[in-house]
């Protein structure tokens, strides 16, 4: 490793070094005072955030022979990673705070920010499947981090999920690898356009089912509604968002960095798919009347929509700023509403939320921005990224996914409004009401600067979008 | 200095809420002043853009010039961006708003609402939203402004509402935010549409990016019609109308009808007809038919009523039908020409916009006057309150003709305009319009007569003490305006004809 | 403002100074109580001045109004016949209410209404185009309802003016139709003049609007009741707005657009028959009356059918000779009949008999008028109706019309065989104010009208002579229309004098012969036909009707459609086969089901179980991939 490299990678770095120092530092710390570990945490977060900040000022290059990227997508992950786990780790720290194994989840996190920030960067193969590793395991162990039987189930079903499609990953990679003659993506697109093309097809979808089952995305969403039930407030929290932004970045990567359109339709197959999800995640979430279940078929419509910028590779200008953009807004929106969720652990189900206003304006006002937010209303940042992503499937040709979008962006109104509406309605005095319960205060904070990030990125839309539009992708 | 137009009322939102513990009176002589201050920029605009003789500043023509313009870039990439300005067509709705909300504040000094720093308050931010919408020439800006609009006035209905608040709020706020969601699809549509994509509207009125496109036009109409159907409001879509009235405190009432409805009906003008000139002729028949559904059902529903404030909710619905038919006769006009008969139907839609913000509001205050004597509604509750309340009387009897229509009242300048311009261009649909006005008569006559005249009849426990002098500076001043405009309708066409000129243009083209 | 000569701003003060005077004194309330009576006397006298000044130099003007469509006054031959007509009628009614009792309380809502409609009046007969037209034709509808409805706590006083203005505007609407109609035909700014010319089909649509709403403000069949329920108002304001001016309005507009209504060829024959059924018709009503301010409005019907007759025929000229004598007769009898309303407290004829013995003055006068209304020669409408008469050409019409006047002199004759027969026993009587039926001391402020409206319906007689007759038709710019000759000049008055002899002479031997006619076949005549009933049978119980309908249809299935849409898809699936509207709900439902039911799908794949899982994604993968493969080999 030289010392190029290390600096490419000083970010991940900062998070893997904290990794390791929490265990240490957790294993001696008593219970009480496992603080330091969070704070730890936030420090390297803060410090991956400044290195981001320096590194972003450098052009796109490669770095480590070529299998990884040092470009906008990666700077715009990584802001996303960084402030996502920051925020998480916040948000937690009224549940977790005091708990048995309180650093033990912090280093969990962190080990599975780096590893999507490593998806994020990968510009080959091996890269990725480290990535997908990395940020796979220390997932599943955080599932059933409570060692309850929901948790434990959910984070059965999610290994095992996780190890199916990491064994197709794998064999994509073989394939490609033989087919190719490669696994870095330079050589393998020189390779490609002389390999069989049946391989090169069946390699190509292989590795894109790994990324969908990390984004969440039909057909391999089946762990999410499991597991953000399943899993303690928090960590639903971190999985339905974290993993998706490398999943995605590294998702795109693939279609812009290798020649697939000689192979078969991509586009269109990326099209299929993020149709297929939002439609899949906005219907299903229609009858939800459990708030984490909601939230998780939410994100699963959501996914659908990043997909489209996926589909939009190389075809529109707007297709990554606007992946990347609607990441950073989907990060802060979707853990606002989780915050919220961590906030009144025991509301559980939509009717508990009733009267929420008269008691808890600011919480209440929070997570209506959020949801008002992950709708797609102005001026909330998800609209605006929304927006460039249906500007994108548009410029691409797609219209009719554009049509479809528009139409799930509809209907996924009534399922927020459901949650929205209650919170201004009058307490029901039969159904235990989530108001009376006091409300976890970091994760209040957390809602509350969730939604103002919200809305603050989408009033700063202009520079942003300059910035994430001023760099084409290293390699 | 349209800015400042636009946020000095958010301004003293912020003042009035940052100040520590002010006294109830002081908050509401503060909210006055503000109102009043900015009224008497909003004059300065006017008499600016009177002078100036309408050509504004160089370059930026939507309907007609444009004047005062600022145009901040937001988000370049997307086309959007902080662009404001007046022209002939929002001049007199920024106008009509700010009166309106003086005579609100004027008329809160006497009413006393409880917890009157966040009414106060409220009613601001909701002044600065109304403002800007009708100042906004980028679409995401109007929308923008137009879910303020709806969230603020759920908290109006909501927080100092009377009856069932709570539900009527929701209902409201349910209703016209799905719709807008609708609206939001549309502009979506057209940004996507145009080339290079963008949200000016002034640029997007001189693309028509769906001309030539049928089909997707018709789409795109459908989705920014049904959203601004829904605030308008028109027939099938009002049934959040009557109890956000009902419940809504009369200044929340006289706002919501004079103003928030406005937005709706304004955005057929500001950017259905001039953004999508062909699919709006192409529907325009329908539209037409709509409108004079709207025309009579509103009217015969109100006859129905017994109370009020709904029945007066209903006219409503009878008098932005007006305005859709005029507008949709305009439509059927054939393209390439710009007759006579369209623009006078255009310039009697928007006449109708002012004349319905000032009567309404005043019937609304005086629903409101009613109310606080005697705690309801119901008009067979009352009778023979013109021996108790003279004054009360006589307002009442000068809004009530102004709404049925009667010459020398706006009302009427509008509706002569849109029946004349509208036989020649959409026979049927105008034909079918025009008993409407005669059903608003009796029933405005018949409530006429039932609270005024006969023996004096009274809730039991309440007296009837007349119009109180703050009541009477909320109340008269928007009826003697009513009468300039009928009297002298110049005072009113020689800004806003123009525009309606150039709409037509537009829509003709 | 258009007025370049100085001369024409005299129009701008003759409509001018009494709506702002009119309006001044609304405004001023109670304050403005007392100089009220003086201001609007002084108003009403001084308005003489412009309004000799207009009718002598014919002025014009025009002020900018909406795009394209001016507003104009100006005033030619015929309007000159009106605004003198009127001014000379509003200053008698004034300066008669001003000694009488009527404006009592309330004096500068009283004379203030009345100013506003004065204006209004002038305004309508001066006006040059449509919009004017229309603006003043509701203004001097809507003063008309304020005064209707004067005596405001009485219980029928408000729905008496309802009734009058909204069966007035229902004819209205006409004129609405006729401004479309008129832009779309290419009249230019709606001016009256290019009527005639206006381009087909919208001519028919003009001519027949406009036919509407001036038969609805001259209470011409069908809608002659209005005018009944109208003589709720105190009697001053019967005279000004219900006989001599705002009813004749209704006439006058058909003289002013003649020929757009002779252009279309129907609308012309239809004027002129509906004009002379309505003589026919409320003449016999008029005969049968109990009351004599009954008896005078369906006169007024009566009477007014001849100017609408004479507008149907183009006898231009006979119908202005009858408008303006009838306004001077008319008044004059409701101002007497207010008088003795005022003085003996009732209107019934039974209980006015011997009235006139007691009233020398009145009675004079009372007995001149309806001489006059009878068509007794030498008097005013005698001449008038045979200048009408001579114009209407056909047989059949021209015989109506001698019914008609045969009718005219039969009511005339019952009133006046009425309050000149020997009075009641003196315990029937019911006084006043303390005021018996001998006391008949009459203020100077009252008597004055009286006789000058009396002068004026005999005088006016002069027309039946040729030169006089001549000289009318030219003023109209009318020259050469058909004067009547002797020997048809000769046959109406005997007719006429035949008849009222015969009636009198009946009545008087008789005794009231009200109270003589109580046969069956008289009593739908008395209630007007039963007109208003029938309106309200045809028009307002259907409406009324179709409003509840549809307050309750507003209520129950479109609210419920859409919020049972949003809130409670299962609620609205279980209603559907309850509702009276399934068709409605049922696609709403149908929507929301099927939403529902996608959701229930969408939801399926999630069985729970990880071994399903896997086969799922597996397939899907292994779907995808083939697809992906295949498409790409078809590429």
């Amino acid at each position: 490793m030289t010392t190029t490299t290390l600096i490419a990678l000083l970010p991940e770095a900062a998070l893997a070094a904290a990794a390791v120092a929490g265990l240490l530092l957790g294993s001696w710390l008593p219970r009480r005072r496992q603080w330091a570990v969070r704070a730890l945490a936030l420090t390297a977060v803060a410090a991956g955030l400044a290195a981001t900040a320096f590194a972003a000022a450098g052009p796109p290059h490669t770095a480590s022979s070529g299998s990884w990227a040092v470009d906008t997508g990666l700077h715009a992950a990584r802001v996303a990673v960084l402030v996502g786990t920051g925020l998480v780790v916040l948000a937690g720290s009224d549940s977790l705070a005091g708990a048995r194994r309180e650093s033990e989840a912090y280093v969990l996190m962190l080990l599975a920010a780096v590893g999507s920030l490593v998806l994020a960067g990968a510009n080959g193969l091996l890269v990725l499947v480290m990535g997908y590793l990395l940020a796979s395991i220390p997932l599943y162990a955080m599932v059933a981090f409570a060692k309850d039987a929901p948790g434990t189930e959910a984070g059965l079903k999610y290994f095992l999920m996780g190890a199916l499609f990491g064994v197709v990953l794998l064999g994509g990679t073989t394939v490609l690898l033989g087919a190719g003659g490669a696994t870095d993506y330079l050589p393998l697109a020189a390779g490609l356009p002389g390999a069989p093309r049946a391989a090169a097809a069946a390699g190509a979808v292989a590795v894109l089912a790994a990324l969908l089952f990390k984004a969440g995305a039909v057909p391999a969403h089946f762990w999410v509604p499991d597991a953000a039930e399943g899993a303690p407030a928090p960590v639903a929290a971190f999985i339905t968002t974290v993993p998706k932004i490398g999943a995605l970045v590294a998702a795109y990567r693939l279609g812009a960095a290798l020649p697939l359109e000689a192979v078969g339709d991509w586009s269109l197959l990326v099209a299929a798919a993020a149709a297929a999800t939002m439609v899949l995640g906005n219907l299903a979430a229609f009858a939800q009347h459990r708030v984490r279940r909601l939230l998780a078929y939410s994100t699963i419509g959501q996914v659908g929509f990043l997909l489209m910028a996926v589909a939009a590779y190389g075809r529109a200008e707007e297709a990554l700023p606007g992946l990347l953009y609607y990441l950073l807004a989907y990060t802060v929106t979707n853990i606002g509403a989780f915050a919220a969720v961590c906030a009144l652990p025991r509301a559980e189900r939509l009717d508990q939320w009733g009267g929420l206003f008269g008691r808890r304006p600011w919480l209440a006002l929070s997570l209506v921005v959020c949801l008002l937010g992950l709708v797609g209303t102005p001026p909330t940042a998800v609209f605006v990224g929304k927006l460039t992503v249906f500007t994108a499937a548009f410029d691409a040709g797609m219209v009719w996914l554009v049509v479809l979008a528009a139409t799930m962006t509809v209907a996924s109104l009534f399922y927020y409004l459901r949650w929205i509406l209650p919170l201004f309605r009058a307490a029901d005095p039969h159904a235990q009401s989530a108001g009376a319960d006091s409300a976890g205060g970091w994760s209040t904070a957390v809602a509350v600067a969730a939604a103002t990030l919200s809305l603050l990125l989408g009033v700063a839309a202009g520079p942003v979008l300059d910035w994430l539009g001023s760099g084409a992708l290293a390699g | 200095m349209l800015s400042v137009v636009v946020f000095l009322p958010l301004l003293a939102a912020g003042v009035l809420l940052a100040a520590p513990r002010l006294s109830a009176r002081a908050v509401l002589t503060t909210w006055t002043a503000a109102a009043a201050v900015d009224l008497v920029l909003v004059g300065v605009l006017w008499s600016g853009y009177v002078d100036s003789g309408g050509k504004g500043t160089a370059g930026t023509r939507l309907a007609g010039p444009t004047a005062y313009e600022t145009d901040l870039e937001w988000i370049p990439s997307l086309g959007s961006g902080y662009h404001i300005g007046v022209d002939g067509l929002s001049l007199p709705l920024v106008a009509m708003t700010a009166v309106l909300f003086l005579a609100c504040a004027v008329y809160s000094l006497r009413d006393r609402p409880e917890r009157p720093r966040g009414y106060a308050a409220v009613f601001l931010a909701l002044q600065t939203v109304s403002t800007g919408l009708f100042v906004a020439l980028d679409l995401l800006l109007f929308f923008v402004f137009f879910d303020l609009s709806i969230a603020l006035m759920y908290f109006v209905i909501a927080g100092w509402g009377h009856g069932d608040p709570a539900r009527s709020a929701l209902r409201f706020f349910l209703y016209t935010f799905v719709g807008s969601l609708a609206l939001l699809v549309g502009f979506i549509g057209l940004y996507l549409a145009a080339d290079p994509h963008t949200f000016d509207m002034v640029d997007l009125a001189a693309q028509n990016p769906l001309g030539g496109r049928a089909a997707a036009g018709g789409a795109v109409l459908l989705a920014v019609g049904l959203g601004l159907a829904v605030k308008t409001p028109i027939v099938p879509f009002h049934t959040w109308l009557p109890p956000a009235h009902t419940d809504a405190p009369a200044v929340g009432s006289a706002i919501l009808a004079g103003v928030l409805l406005k937005m709706g009906a304004y955005g057929f003008i500001r950017i259905a007809l001039p953004i999508l000139p062909e699919a709006w002729r192409a529907w325009a028949p329908a539209i037409a038919l709509i409108g004079a559904v709207s025309v009579l059902y509103g009217a015969l529903v109100a006859l129905a009523q017994n109370d009020f404030k709904r029945m007066v909710a209903y006219t409503s619905v009878n008098h932005m039908g007006y305005v859709v038919l005029g507008l949709g006769a305009a439509g059927t006009a054939a393209a390439g020409t710009a007759p006579a008969a369209a623009e006078l139907a255009i310039t009697g839609a928007a006449v109708q916009l002012v004349s319905h913000g000032l009567l309404t509001g005043a019937l609304f205050l005086l629903a409101g006057v009613l109310y606080t004597r005697g705690g309801g509604y119901d008009m067979g509750a009352y009778s023979g309150l013109a021996g108790p309340a003279p004054r009360f009387a006589a307002v009442l009897a000068v809004a009530v003709f102004g709404s049925l229509g009667l010459p020398g009242l706006s009302g009427f300048i509008a509706e002569f305009q849109v029946f004349t311009g509208g036989l020649g261009l959409a026979p049927v649909p105008t034909a079918l319009a025009l008993p409407g006005i005669l059903i608003t008569a009796a029933l405005l006559l018949r409530a006429l007569q039932r609270l005024l005249l006969g023996p004096r009849v009274l809730p039991p426990g309440t007296g009837f003490g007349d119009l109180r002098p703050q009541e009477s500076a909320a109340i008269v001043p928007l009826l003697a305006l009513s009468v300039v405009i009928g009297l002298l309708p110049r005072t009113l066409l020689d800004v806003l004809a123009p525009a309606a000129e150039a709409v037509a243009a537009l829509v003709l083209r | 403002m258009g007025a370049t000569d100085p001369v024409d701003a005299v129009l701008w003060v003759l409509v001018g100074l009494p709506a702002l005077a009119g309006a001044a004194l609304l405004l001023g309330g109670r304050r403005a109580e007392r100089a009220a009576a003086p201001a609007a006397t002084a108003v009403a006298v001084a308005l003489a001045v412009p309004a000799a000044v207009a009718a002598v130099h014919r002025p014009a003007v025009t002020a900018p109004a909406l795009p394209g469509i001016p507003f104009g006054l100006a005033v030619d031959g015929l309007a000159a016949i009106g605004v003198c007509t009127l001014v000379a009628v509003f200053a008698a009614v004034v300066v008669f209410s001003a000694g009488e009792r009527e404006g009592a309380g309330g004096r500068s809502r009283y004379y203030g209404l009345l100013l506003l409609f004065a204006a209004a009046m002038l305004a309508t007969v001066t006006a040059t185009d449509l919009f004017t037209l229309l603006m003043a034709w509701e203004v001097m509808g809507a003063t008309s309802y304020g005064l209707i409805a004067f005596h405001w706590r009485h219980p029928r006083t408000g729905s008496s003016a309802a009734v009058s203005f909204l069966t007035t505007r229902t004819a209205d609407l006409g004129m609405y139709a006729a401004a479309g109609a008129a832009l779309a035909g290419g009249a230019r700014g709606l001016d009256l003049g290019e009527l005639a010319g206006v381009s087909g089909p919208w001519d028919h649509v003009v001519a027949g609007g406009l036919l509407a709403a001036a038969l609805g403000k001259a209470a011409q069949l069908p809608f002659s009741f209005w005018l009944s329920r109208a003589m709720d108002g105190p009697s001053p304001v019967s005279a000004l707005l219900h006989s001599a001016t705002m009813v004749a309005a209704g006439g006058y507009l058909l003289l002013r657009v003649e020929p757009a209504l002779a252009a279309t060829g129907w609308a012309g024959p239809a004027a002129a028959w509906i004009g002379a059924s309505t003589a026919l018709v409320m003449g016999a009503v008029a005969c049968v009356q109990h009351d004599l301010k009954q008896l005078l409005a369906a006169s007024t019907s009566a009477q007014l059918g001849f100017v609408v007759l004479a507008a149907g025929v183009g006898g231009v000229a006979g119908g202005a000779a009858q408008f303006a004598a009838h306004a001077a007769a008319k008044s004059l009898l409701f101002l007497v009949a207010g008088l003795w309303l005022a003085r003996l407290g009732t209107k019934h004829l039974a209980e006015l008999r011997g009235a006139a013995r007691g009233h020398p003055l009145a009675g004079t006068c009372f007995t001149a008028g309806a001489l006059a209304l009878g068509g007794m020669p030498p008097l005013s409408l005698w001449a008038a109706k045979d200048l009408v008469l001579a114009a209407a050409e056909p047989p059949g019409l021209h015989a109506a019309g001698l019914a008609a006047s045969a009718l005219a002199a039969g009511y005339a004759g019952v009133a006046l065989a009425a309050v000149w027969s020997s009075p009641a026993p003196a315990a029937s009587v019911r006084t006043a104010g303390g005021a018996g039926p001998g006391d008949a001391r009459h203020a100077f402020a009252e008597r004055l009208p009286l006789i000058a409206l009396a002068t004026a319906a005999v005088v006016t007689g002069a027309l039946a002579l040729p030169a006089v007759g001549h000289a009318w038709s030219l003023l109209l710019g009318r020259p050469g229309a058909p004067a009547p000759g002797l020997g048809e000049a000769a046959v109406s008055a005997l007719i006429a004098v035949v008849v009222l002899a015969a009636v009198m002479l009946i009545g008087i031997r008789r005794g009231v012969p009200a109270e003589a006619a109580e046969r069956r076949g008289v009593r739908p005549l008395r209630a007007w036909l039963g007109l208003e009933p029938a309106a309200g049978a045809l028009v307002v119980a259907p409406v009324l009707a179709a409003a509840r309908g549809l307050a309750a249809f507003d209520d129950r299935v479109v609210d419920r459609a859409v919020t049972g849409a949003a809130s409670g898809v299962p609620r609205l699936a279980g209603v559907v086969g309850r509702r009276v509207e399934p068709a409605v709900e049922a696609v709403v439902a149908a929507v929301a089901t099927g939403a529902r039911g996608l959701g229930d799908y969408a939801r399926r794949p999630q069985t729970g179980q990880a071994h399903q899982y896997y086969a799922q994604a597996v397939t899907a993968l292994l779907v995808a991939a083939l697809v992906f493969v295949l498409a790409g080999a078809v590429m």
